[in-house]
């Protein structure tokens, strides 16, 4: 086996695609079964847009929607549960009942939970952003005066006064374009709408993958899980990849992922076929099971 | 009707420039409708699908400018997908076809592709001015483009343009022969540029005005661009950082005392907070400033150059400047017309209604204000209304979605009342903080001269839209978002979007079978429905919420760039 090309699907060709990644033990949880299942179930647009359905009533005729109330552990807040959830960026958010409890929240109200809110011009968004994440410190400036490149500034650390610094939390562009194979338009994401690697999955996945409301009933929603296109594990026939500042292809999944949301310029969403020589670091959960002595 | 030669008509028509009062002109009579349009030089489009190039270049063969408008306004905000539309390639196209002497080009919201500003650059001769503001789809191969073939190019302004592909080396493009340049805009280009060959251009364009650099100038660069263009008018600086003591900067002091005619002053890409006194000396003379893309300047110091800048009009500016920050600039700038107040994203640095009070009483000519604030009360807003009537436009951005009065717990429709009863002239309002349907029976009653309004998170009923619809007689532009208005104040007077430009309805109550009713009753709009996963094509179920729809009227039916996500009713 080539370091973990098996993992992909592909026989032959080298790994070296990646360079200096740690290796990363595979951060698929478990629950990310139930999200999934929840996640492709819900996808029934028309409210919001695309974001999961949290508002049962204009449904109910369709069968009870679970929500995330349903699962109060999966690794949310449950206060935030009835209203857009914080990893999704859903494009709007029903007033009525869901009024976003903000009073019993600790962090910072994430400006962007909510897609276009606030109102602020998408380049200004992202220049902001970039700025905050990496602020001058004069010492450092003086001595790099020549040194105007943007890795430079990129490099320095952050900080005085950037920890309540709302966009430098999110400490990236807020958008970055998702193309998938096969599909013509390409979409864009919110990157500072998610915390983990799970959650942008899940979000990719009902971007590309969800199913119309004329076949989601709770009976869909198994066959829909057994064809879970889960992007990070490398099972199945696609695979997360994404393009960092230094303009090559990589696997998402590598590096951290404050790492990865401070270097990923764009996403793509590869057959996995097509994914050879990018290096994948670690072991699919099968292989890993398989690895075990019984 | 004639009683004088059509040349003496169309004399006295050339001192008609508004757009409004020369469409207003060619209504009279056929004979004034013919010599109108036939000495017609600049034309507005505002919504670029209301119409296509062929009859605007039919209507206005002696066209020299045009202006044209794409994207909705809330594609701003990520709210329309890629690729939605607004192509220009079709109009340059049939510019080109056409005899049209095109000189200007101006684009907001538009996707220009490289090969479009190829065929841009080499089908006009006297092609001379192309701003962009907030289009996309181009890389540098198309600027150089445009520097190597616009032989008299005197205007390249790019303006909140993502560019992906920058390699800097379109500056070296515009040939040796090129020495009319009146404005020069790169600031928001990303990558590096060729910096001895922007030297050369500035050296040899004696009629430059207006100089906006991107960050990948620095400060030395900066001494020597200003040395050869003292006669400047408009700077924006890209990179401001130095060592104080160290010979560039001293000589950039030097250097900027004598640029006597600089009025406008922007950019500060990067910038070394603290010192900031080397622009003090130009600040008494400033119209115009605008640090918002500035980041990280504390408080303090933006306080320090305000106390300089006497003449001001126009301020844009980072919320970290505070309420206290906005109380210097209430007791300096009394020339004050332009304030807007962004969002730093540093939460205690945000304004509140102390500050906007505060200019609201220093400030008598303010009649532009956009305004990012961590919260408003109602009495503020009153107060608002009783210092200054003179408001134009009033966008008002509460961070914090729906949010009351902190001091009462109620909503905010009493202030925004008080605003619009008060300002007479008002044409632009955007809302935020908690708002039931009262306000909106307030702009319907008051906002007589309201042409363009924002609405997100907004309103209890259907009642409200219909109370806007009602009663503002000159609406041209509605967009709300997140708002509970359904069918009934959609279909309640279908007849009202003929006299508008657009709506946009995203996240609302209406239903597909509430737009599909417009669409078949008004045959002359465009009902677009938004859709993003696919799903209106599965399912037509007339009860299915729509999650965006963007309406607007048209001459010449659904357009046929529209991609597979949208489907025109």
């Amino acid at each position: 086996m080539q370091g973990g090309i098996g993992l992909l699907g592909v026989g032959g060709g080298g790994g070296g695609g990646c360079n200096g990644n740690e290796s990363g033990v595979s951060k698929v949880v478990e629950s990310d079964d139930d999200e999934l299942e929840l996640g492709l179930g819900l996808s029934l647009g028309g409210v919001g847009g695309g974001g999961k359905g949290k508002v049962v009533s204009s449904w109910g005729e369709c069968g009870r929607i679970l929500t995330a109330k349903d699962f109060p552990s999966a690794g949310r807040r449950p206060s935030n549960a009835s209203s857009s959830s914080p990893p999704v960026a859903v494009s709007g958010t029903k007033r009525a009942a869901n009024s976003v409890p903000r009073e019993g929240e600790s962090s910072p109200p994430s400006a962007s939970q909510v897609v276009g809110w606030p109102p602020i011009g998408a380049y200004r968004m992202n220049s902001l952003v970039n700025q905050a994440k990496a602020p001058i410190s004069e010492e450092e400036k003086v001595a790099d005066e020549k040194d105007k490149s943007k890795d430079a500034s990129k490099k320095k650390i952050c900080n005085g006064n950037k920890t309540n610094n709302i966009f430098s939390e999110k400490a990236h562009l807020g958008f970055v374009k998702v193309n998938m194979d096969g599909v013509p338009i390409g979409r864009k994401v919110d990157l500072n709408a998610h915390a983990s690697y799970e959650s942008l999955a899940q979000t990719l996945e009902e971007m590309f993958f969800a199913s119309t409301p004329a076949i989601n009933s709770i009976g869909g929603e198994k066959d829909l899980a057994t064809k879970a296109f889960k992007l990070l594990d490398g099972l199945s026939e696609f695979v997360l990849t994404y393009e960092d500042k230094e303009g090559d292809w990589m696997l998402v999944g590598d590096v951290p992922w404050r790492m990865f949301i401070s270097s990923v310029k764009r996403l793509r969403i590869m057959r996995t076929s097509e994914a050879n020589g990018l290096g994948p670091r670690f072991q699919p959960r099968n292989d890993r099971q398989r690895a075990k002595p019984v | 009707m004639n009683y004088f030669p059509d040349e003496v008509i169309e004399h006295v028509f050339d001192f008609v420039t508004s757009q409004k009062d020369r469409n207003a002109v060619s209504l009279v009579c056929k004979s004034w409708y013919k010599i109108e349009r036939l000495s017609r030089q600049s034309v507005f489009i505002g919504n670029c699908y209301a119409i296509s190039p062929e009859r605007v270049i039919g209507r206005f063969p002696g066209l020299k400018s045009l202006t044209l408008k794409g994207k909705p306004h809330f594609a701003d905000f990520n709210l329309l997908p890629y690729d939605w539309g607004g192509w220009v390639y079709p109009w340059v196209e049939a510019l080109a076809k056409s005899r049209v002497g095109l000189e200007e080009l101006r684009l907001k919201r538009m996707v220009v592709s490289d090969d479009c500003l190829e065929l841009l650059s080499r089908s006009f001769v006297n092609f001379k001015s192309l701003v962009l503001v907030s289009c996309e789809g181009f890389t540098t191969d198309g600027l150089a483009a445009i520097a190597a073939n616009c032989r008299y190019l005197r205007e390249l302004d790019l303006q909140e343009i993502e560019v992906d592909d920058n390699r800097g080396q379109w500056i070296s493009c515009f040939p040796d022969s090129c020495t009319s340049l009146v404005s020069l805009n790169f600031s928001c280009l990303k990558g590096e540029i060729n910096l001895t060959a922007l030297e050369r251009l500035v050296a040899r364009s004696p009629n430059l005005k207006s100089l906006r650099l991107n960050r990948a100038v620095p400060l030395d660069t900066l001494q020597k661009l200003l040395m050869r263009a003292p006669q400047l008018v408009d700077l924006g600086i890209g990179s401001f950082v130095y060592d104080p003591s160290s010979e560039a900067y001293i000589k950039l002091k030097a250097t900027l005392v004598k640029c006597k005619s600089i009025r406008s002053l922007s950019g500060f890409l990067e910038v070394v907070p603290c010192c900031l006194s080397a622009i003090h000396p130009v600040c008494q003379n400033l119209t115009s400033l605008n640090l918002s893309y500035a980041p990280g300047i504390h408080g303090n110091e933006l306080i320090k150059l305000i106390r300089f800048c006497r003449k001001l009009e126009r301020l844009w500016i980072l919320d970290s400047i505070g309420d206290r920050g906005l109380g210097v600039v209430a007791f300096t700038c009394k020339e004050l017309q332009e304030l807007r107040v962004f969002p730093s994203g540093v939460d205690n640095a945000a304004v509140t209604e102390e500050g906007l009070v505060a200019i609201s009483a220093g400030c008598p000519k303010l009649h532009s204000l956009l305004y990012f604030c961590q919260q408003m009360t109602n009495a503020a807003l009153i107060t608002v209304a009783k210092n200054n009537s003179n408001f134009t436009r009033f966008r008002l951005c509460i961070l914090d979605r729906e949010k009351p009065d902190p001091v009462t717990m109620q909503p905010l429709d009493e202030g925004f009342g008080a605003i619009v009863q008060s300002c007479k002239r008002l044409r632009r309002l955007s809302l935020s903080g908690l708002l039931t349907d009262q306000v909106f029976l307030y702009i319907g009653m008051y906002a007589e001269q309201l042409e363009m309004l924002s609405i997100a998170f907004a309103g209890n009923s259907d009642k409200g839209m219909l109370y806007v619809l009602n009663g503002c007689k000159k609406l041209r532009k509605l967009e709300i978002r997140d708002s509970p208005f359904g069918n009934t104040a959609l279909l309640t007077d279908v007849g009202k979007y003929e006299t508008m430009r657009s709506l946009w309805m995203s996240s609302c109550e209406v239903t597909l079978g509430g737009c599909q009713t417009l669409a078949k009753k008004m045959p002359r709009l465009n009902v677009e429905i938004i859709n993003e996963d696919d799903q209106m094509e599965f399912s037509l179920d007339d009860r299915q919420k729509v999650g965006k729809m963007y309406l607007y009227r048209t001459l010449v039916g659904p357009r046929k760039d529209a991609p597979d996500f949208v489907w025109t009713l």
